[in-house]
């Protein structure tokens, strides 16, 4: 990419960016807010990140960092609004309409631990890339994915019997 | 692979798909803007006109404008703790740490202000950061070609006003002769601003709504008057880019 192609990273990378970060943080608005804020991180360093091999693997980095950096903020926040239902129109509730046991498990997943299950399964990315998106090391790529995946299972498995069984 | 990674891979991708960025992301302007940042541009040709973009690369936040608390328009000498705060911001911020360095340094209470260049070629790079009260500013632009002041003499890459929180504030940014040691401004509603003067660069910002109206030049043989006209294009802040610069143009000396 060059110079002058910051419009078309934007269209190119705006739907993998949004997902991911919704994915992270479990919240749509929240998503959004997250990817134009690193969009406008990208932009302001557009003239070095257009030389780079993946910008999207930059955008990404700072997406990432963003969204454990404000982790505690969010949850305070969260915890916040809850007594004020959020105002959506159908269109977002339709988008919203995604809340389910794994949705709520994986929420429920220590930041760094949701952020190693999103680029490992949902980008598929290797091990050694997901390290570096975090700024850790492999092993801890290696037991978070362990960790979460576990606490996903014990997390489901439960709600899934009962299921079966009331079935 | 294991069936809970399975069925979490599918689960994300389905989830996921049911998402799209919106207009709110992809019609943004992300471009850098007054308060936050700004783009790298290049000058070529002689025929460009500098005024407007190259002027807005510096830009002061809220907090800085509010009172332009300690400003001081004599430079002053920043603190190691100032100056290292600043490269600590600059360094990592600007668009070309690995290729350019530092040039000068202007202090004016707690505001600093780096310029950073890279080697001379057929192009050159420039990198310009800010920092104080509120203040976070890193930027870049180049030069086809660079450009070369001629001696006594100063080329303006910005002379620029703006306003923030409603209290105006100019800067400039110039390149200065290779004779040149020292540079008094004399802004149009009458103040004089001390430039800092520093390895072929010329710097300095004051709270108003000033534009450079002319400069009193040391030089190793005495004092030089330049005058500018505001606003100024490629040919009247000092010269083209070759740098020329005989006469200043229409608007200089």
């Amino acid at each position: 990419m060059g110079p002058n192609d910051l419009d078309r990273f934007v269209a190119d990378s705006g739907d993998i960016l949004l997902r991911t970060a919704y994915l992270m943080v479990g919240d749509l608005h929240e998503a959004e807010d997250l990817v134009q804020e690193t969009l406008f991180k990208v932009a302001a360093r557009w003239p070095r990140a257009c030389r780079m091999e993946s910008p999207v693997a930059y955008a990404r980095r700072i997406l990432v960092n963003l969204a454990l950096r404000g982790s505690s903020k969010r949850s305070r926040n969260r915890a916040e609004l809850k007594a004020t239902p959020p105002v959506e129109t159908a269109a977002t509730a339709a988008r919203l309409d995604i809340h389910d046991e794994l949705f709520d498990a994986l929420a429920a997943l220590p930041p760094r631990q949701r952020a190693v299950l999103v680029l490992r399964y949902f980008l598929d990315l290797p091990e050694a890339e997901v390290a570096a998106a975090l700024g850790c090391s492999l092993g801890t790529v290696k037991s978070s994915t362990s960790r979460g995946l576990k606490r996903l299972e014990e997390t489901l498995r439960p709600k899934n019997q009962h299921r079966s069984i009331a079935l | 692979m294991t069936q809970i990674e399975n069925d979490v891979r599918a689960w994300m991708h389905e989830r996921a798909a049911r998402v799209h960025a919106s207009p709110k992301i992809l019609e943004a302007d992300y471009r850098p803007r007054t308060h936050s940042w700004r783009p790298r541009f290049a000058i070529g040709g002689g025929v460009a006109t500098i005024a407007g973009p190259v002027a807005a690369i510096l830009t002061l936040a809220g907090g800085a404008s509010s009172a332009f608390a300690g400003w001081s328009a004599q430079p002053t000498t920043a603190s190691p703790a100032q100056l290292q705060s600043a490269q600590s911001y600059c360094s990592p911020n600007i668009p070309d740490p690995n290729t350019t360095t530092q040039q000068l340094v202007d202090s004016r209470g707690p505001y600093t202000i780096i310029v950073y260049a890279g080697p001379a070629s057929s192009t050159q790079t420039y990198n310009f950061c800010t920092v104080g009260p509120g203040l976070q500013n890193a930027s870049g632009w180049t030069s086809d070609p660079p450009v070369t002041p001629a001696d006594g003499r100063l080329f303006l890459w910005s002379d620029h006003t703006a306003t923030d929180n409603g209290q105006d504030y100019g800067t400039m940014i110039a390149q200065a002769g290779p004779d040149v040691t020292g540079a008094n401004l004399t802004l149009t509603d009458g103040t004089v601003v001390t430039a800092t003067v520093q390895n072929g660069w010329a710097v300095a910002w004051w709270p108003g709504s000033g534009h450079v109206a002319s400069a009193q030049l040391a030089t190793a043989t005495g004092t030089e008057t330049q005058t500018f006209n505001y606003p100024c294009d490629i040919h009247n802040c000092g010269g083209g880019p070759h740098g020329a610069a005989a006469g200043g143009g229409p608007g200089g000396g």
